[in-house]
């Protein structure tokens, strides 16, 4: 087993190298770095996204190639050779590679370009909208699905079952922010009710108000966007629990437990339950950092939330490179150890499974 | 074409499931209005009678001048004058007061004017393009109405007209982003999982590092230097959309590998290809089947965010994503957003109901019992 870990662990470094190789690669090669944000902005010609971003796609970057920096000309060369040394931009690709990883390996993310903030700081600052969204769909998730799953197992082809699945398909299938812009329009937007706010985490008076009153001003934001990223959830945990309930129903153990005259919901929530929820628990580590580190663009666009999903799309369109960097790295780590202790909890939950015989 | 017993069976199972059969009908008959949208929703008449000659605009072009008119740009077939001049055989004194002439040939009004020749157009039942700027006075994202039937949207353009237009388009894209990175997924998954070994151990390696990529940036990036358009962003989807089915794939060969009839074949000395391929991939499909009506979904959700983030298709292509983004910038305007949102949960649906329909006919227990 050790020997198994090790390996993985081990394969982790030629994996994450990768993906900061490819993707440093990709960031060399591309007009509108950083510096030529700065010069832009100073030169009062707004942002070079404006062309990229702001729809006018046919806009053609690549030909200003011929200059040092397309936006160069109106700025003195000293200053932008100044700017250079300050990102590091003088020395060769290679070297500021290294440097990075050598960072990085030291958890050392160092700070924004633009905002005079550590990356760790940076994250720090998003993470409660991306925890109020994970914390509370997956509450909900689970609090609807397994029982829902049960319920599905044990009534396993009737009406109830086949409508159950094909709704929680199709909530599964729409996208979560197109229920986002149902429930705006139908609870927020003016026309019909106006029941919850469009925007934010919080109230702009939350410092006034009472702990009871804070409470209930919180909910009253998140009622939406929460709602809004959970009915996807629905669907795999669902049947997931279903699929699983059914395989233990079939076994032995049960005919067992029902013969000695058991009630029913003795042998399904006293012996089934158990085994049967195995397979969901361990899927736990995965859902853990899920709940702390996830972040869903549209929604936190749609609900004007400030969340890791906004972080990483506006660095990446700004090309704030320690912060894209940064988070790459630690997501990407994050994710690679999350995959083994998953692979790790089904060997752990059930012992048959052994990844070391294999190939 | 005759089908083979299994697959007869299969499609007796398929009939079998109601809801699949009623979602593909419905399905069918949709997709195959919007294969014809150009005749639905159009700017142009789909028949033009012009001094007793026909015309189709729809499918070629006519300028002003061959309806007798002065310029030689493309007739603008909504213009009162140009109406004027078809249905008059293009009598000068239709620049003067056309539509008086227009109500005198509706009414059979016999005209004495020299050179008068009755033509006659029929328009699509959507007399708006997906691009055209409905001229209509009044605010721009305008409420449902007799002319615009979903009303419009914020560059008054019609709404149904870009539903039927942006309903073939994510179709169309989703089923080429599908056909394609199905097959890459599938050839890869196969090699990776019928090798094992060090080829197994590299090539999931490459795949970690490929789906570590953040996508969103590179789609950003990408577009920045080469510009938009439909086939690049098929290119990319597919480009990160194919590891998807990669796992399952591998999984059933590293499973079928070694059973028996796999071993046989091999002992025979029928190549690689062969067995991988003939024998091995009809018992892989079940699989791949299962994970098909996600693939679809999950493309055309893509799209969608995509165009709703405005880095998806060109921003004069008729998408249903940036009717979702416009729903979300105009409020006041809930009809969008109904519609918007009523559009991919009936498209969307019906692909889950029919592919959960054809699942079930290729699943071994549900084929034989």
């Amino acid at each position: 087993m050790g020997a198994y870990i090790l390996r993985r662990l081990l394969l982790v470094i030629p994996t994450l190298l990768g993906i900061m190789i490819i993707n440093f690669i990709l960031t060399q090669f591309v007009p509108g770095g950083p510096i030529e944000q700065i010069i832009a902005r100073m030169e009062g010609g707004g942002d070079v996204f404006a062309t990229i971003a702001g729809g006018a796609g046919d806009a053609d970057l690549g030909s200003d190639s011929g200059s040092e920096y397309a936006g160069a000309r109106g700025l003195p060369k000293e200053f932008i050779e100044e700017l250079e040394r300050e990102f590091g931009f003088d020395k060769p690709p290679l070297e500021r590679f290294l440097t990075m990883m050598w960072n990085y390996v030291r958890f050392d993310f160092g700070e924004s370009y633009f905002r005079s903030i550590s990356v760790v700081d940076l994250i720090l600052e998003k993470m409660p909208v991306s925890i109020t969204l994970g914390l509370w769909s997956t509450l909900i998730a689970y609090m609807v699905s397994i029982p829902l799953g049960i319920k599905k197992a044990i009534r396993d082809g009737s009406r109830f079952d086949t409508w159950t699945s094909g709704a929680i398909i199709v909530g599964y299938a729409i996208p979560g922010f197109l229920f986002a812009i149902l429930l705006i329009v139908l609870f927020a937007g003016g026309s019909f009710w106006r029941f919850f706010p469009l925007r934010g985490l919080t109230s702009d008076n939350w410092e006034d108000l009472t702990m009871l009153g804070k409470v209930a001003d919180y909910f009253w934001h998140i009622t939406l966007p929460v709602l809004a990223s959970t009915i996807s959830a629905f669907a795999t945990l669902t049947l997931l629990t279903k699929n699983s309930f059914l395989d233990e129903i079939k076994k032995q153990y049960v005919m067992t437990a029902k013969a000695k005259g058991l009630t029913e919901n003795r042998v399904l929530y006293g012996h089934v339950f158990r085994n049967a929820m195995l397979i969901v628990i361990s899927g736990f580590p995965a859902l853990f950092i899920g709940v702390f580190f996830g972040g869903s663009l549209i929604i936190e666009t749609l609900f004007s939330l400030d969340g890791l999903g906004r972080l990483g799309f506006e660095a990446a369109v700004a090309r704030d490179c320690p912060v894209v960097f940064g988070t790459l790295f630690a997501f990407s780590l994050m994710g690679l150890v999350i995959g083994i202790i998953t692979d790790l909890t089904y060997v752990f939950i059930d012992p048959r499974i052994d990844f070391e015989a294999r190939g | 074409m005759k089908l083979s017993p299994l697959n007869q069976r299969r499609w007796r199972n398929f009939k079998r499931n109601r809801r699949a059969v009623w979602s593909l009908i419905i399905f069918g008959i949709l997709f195959g209005l919007s294969l014809f949208a150009e005749l639905l929703a159009n700017d142009k008449p789909i028949l033009v009678s012009y001094r007793g000659e026909l015309r189709s605009p729809v499918m070629s072009f006519y300028s002003e001048k061959d309806f007798g008119g002065d310029f030689p740009t493309e007739a603008g077939y909504s213009d009162p004058e140009v109406q004027c001049l078809i249905v008059t055989g293009g009598l000068e004194t239709c620049f003067d007061d056309p539509t008086s002439l227009i109500a005198a040939v509706a009414n059979d009004v016999p005209l004495a004017d020299e050179g008068f020749a009755k033509g006659w157009m029929i328009w699509p039942p959507i007399p708006y393009a997906y691009d055209t700027i409905v001229d209509v006075p009044g605010v721009a994202p305008a409420p449902p109405s007799a002319t615009n039937w979903l009303g419009t949207d914020d560059t008054k353009r019609d709404v149904v007209a870009r539903i039927i237009y942006g309903f073939r388009l994510s179709i169309v894209f989703a089923g080429i982003v599908v056909a394609g990175s199905s097959l890459i997924g599938i050839i890869a998954g196969a090699v990776q999982g019928y090798f094992g070994g060090w080829t197994d151990l590299v090539f999931q390696r490459f795949i970690e590092i490929w789906t570590g990529m953040p996508s969103l940036y590179v789609i950003i990036i990408v577009f920045a230097i080469l510009g938009r358009s439909f086939w690049l962003l098929v290119f990319l989807t597919i480009l990160f959309g194919w590891p998807s089915l990669v796992g399952v794939v591998r999984a059933e060969f590293l499973r079928a590998r070694n059973l028996e009839y796999v071993r046989a074949a091999k002992a025979l000395g029928v190549s690689d290809r062969v067995i991988m391929f003939r024998h091995m991939l009809p018992n892989a499909m079940v699989a791949t089947v299962t994970m098909l009506p996600f693939l679809i979904t999950g493309a055309i959700g893509g799209l969608a965010s995509l165009d709703f983030l405005g880095f998806g298709l060109p921003s004069s292509a008729p998408s249903l994503g940036e009717l979702t983004l416009q729903a979300k910038q105009n409020l006041h305007a809930p009809w969008l957003g109904f519609t918007a949102f009523f559009t991919f949960a009936v498209m969307l649906s019906l692909l889950v109901f029919i592919f959960e329909g054809v699942r079930d006919a290729f699943d071994p227990r549900k084929t034989f019992s």
